[in-house]
């Protein structure tokens, strides 16, 4: 109960309707204080959602919290919520002066005159308290299972009136989010293989203009000149026979050449190293 | 490689590319030689059917056909002879027999020749073409160990070093 007094109340509409903040008053001298702003503060949330629906059902334009001035029923609601926070004020410090004055001798009195009932409101208590320990499962049971049914119902009805993905839109950085993710992990989880066999290789090729790529391909690599070139280097199958023959031929009277002058035959290809740019 | 630069195709038969770029033999070298002969002889016997049919039609009745002597010969066959040479070893690095048994003739960088270095080349080789045969003891003739040339194995039509086709 302590922390009714720190409660920050949202205004729910009507604008400078303020009555009788809690916050700006004294701390509580006692409960029945506490109770009695809690009484008031309830009286008042109960007075502003009240005005509000009559506001909604009489078509009368909201007020923007701003600009706009108190409508009269406002005036007169947050007038009396102020008149009777003074009134409560004002009872709890007559009552806090009574209870300093007369105090003393009434608990007294109070406490010889009434131990006997006392000792039976005690018992009566007690016997309540036991009930209450015996059936508080099934109490609590049932009380939860309606409040999350009444939470769950609230939810619902919340989010049927919100557009969730124009709010996510409208409010969340999606590409800082992105960016913190480190996909070459979320990569590296991902069975490449499986997505693979579940591609339809087939329509994709369908949907190439393999004649285009082709031509493009060919285009690249020239391949007219390639098959020129190409034609060129072997026009003729005897002119290559003869040119394996000469080079055999070479070989060989290379091979005795060297063994003649007493030459390493492996040595051929260093016959090469002056060349500067010989490597083929 | 650049993503612009088209992928290099070598045109060279696989046979051939285990020597691609090495120095050619002494066979393969007077078997160039010989067809290059052989042509220089066509080219020869061309020029006097050329020139006998020029006096022909200079001379009419009194045509008789030139007489030809060895010394005449040698000369005129000698400079043809140079000619040729020096254009298809500047040109192309290589002449009709040395493109026939699949040889270039380079530099010592494996450059093609220029203009004053297939001239120089060409004249020691007409005047002295025992000296080719220096090749049978080191793959290089004395000509070359002069100029600092080379004969080379190149079964590909275009020169060392140079790609296919130039797209640009």
């Amino acid at each position: 109960m302590e922390d009714v007094s720190e409660v920050v109340r949202i205004p729910i509409g009507g604008g400078e309707e303020q009555p009788a903040a809690p916050q700006a008053l004294s701390p509580p001298s006692d409960w029945f204080t506490l109770a009695a702003r809690a009484a008031v503060g309830l009286v008042s949330l109960g007075a502003e959602a009240s005005i509000q629906i009559i506001r909604m059902a009489s078509g009368t334009p909201e007020h923007d919290q701003d600009t706009a001035t108190p409508d009269t029923a406002a005036l007169l609601v947050g007038a009396a919520l102020g008149l009777a926070i003074e009134a409560v004020r004002t009872a709890a410090t007559v009552a806090e002066l009574g209870r300093r004055t007369a105090g003393p001798p009434a608990s007294f009195l109070i406490g010889t005159v009434s131990d006997a009932p006392r000792r039976a409101a005690a018992d009566l208590v007690d016997r309540w308290n036991q009930s209450w320990r015996e059936e508080r499962p099934e109490v609590e049971a049932a009380a939860n299972a309606v409040a999350v049914e009444a939470t769950r119902r609230a939810i619902d009805l919340v989010l049927d009136q919100l557009d969730l993905t124009q709010l996510v839109l409208d409010h969340v950085d999606i590409e800082r989010i992105v960016a913190s993710v480190d996909l070459n992990e979320v990569v590296e989880q991902l069975d490449v293989d499986a997505v693979a066999d579940r591609l339809d290789i087939e329509r994709v090729i369908a949907r190439l203009d393999l004649a285009k790529l082709s031509l493009e391909v060919i285009e690249r690599i020239d391949l007219p000149e390639i098959i020129r070139t190409s034609t060129g280097t072997v026009a003729s199958e005897s002119v290559r026979v003869v040119r394996m023959q000469t080079f055999g031929a070479d070989r060989a009277i290379s091979g005795l050449v060297s063994r003649m002058l007493g030459r390493s035959t492996t040595g051929e290809a260093a016959d090469t190293d002056d060349l500067d740019a010989t490597g083929e | 490689m650049s993503e612009t630069e088209p992928p290099a195709i070598l045109t060279v038969p696989a046979e051939a590319r285990s020597f691609q770029g090495e120095r050619a033999g002494i066979v393969s070298r007077v078997l160039a030689n010989a067809i290059d002969l052989a042509i220089l002889v066509v080219v020869l016997g061309a020029g006097y059917l050329g020139w006998s049919a020029w006096l022909f039609l200079r001379r009419g009745a009194s045509f008789r056909f030139p007489t030809v002597t060895y010394q005449g010969t040698y000369i005129v066959g000698a400079i043809v002879l140079t000619l040729l040479f020096t254009v298809a070893w500047s040109s192309t690095g290589r002449s009709y027999g040395d493109r026939l048994l699949g040889l270039r003739v380079t530099n010592r960088r494996g450059d093609r020749l220029g203009f004053a270095a297939a001239f120089i080349r060409a004249v020691l080789c007409v005047a002295f073409p025992p000296l080719l045969f220096w090749a049978i003891v080191d793959r290089r003739s004395v000509q070359d160990l002069v100029l600092r040339t080379a004969v080379i194995y190149d079964w590909a039509e275009q020169p060392r070093g140079t790609p296919p086709s130039d797209p640009s």
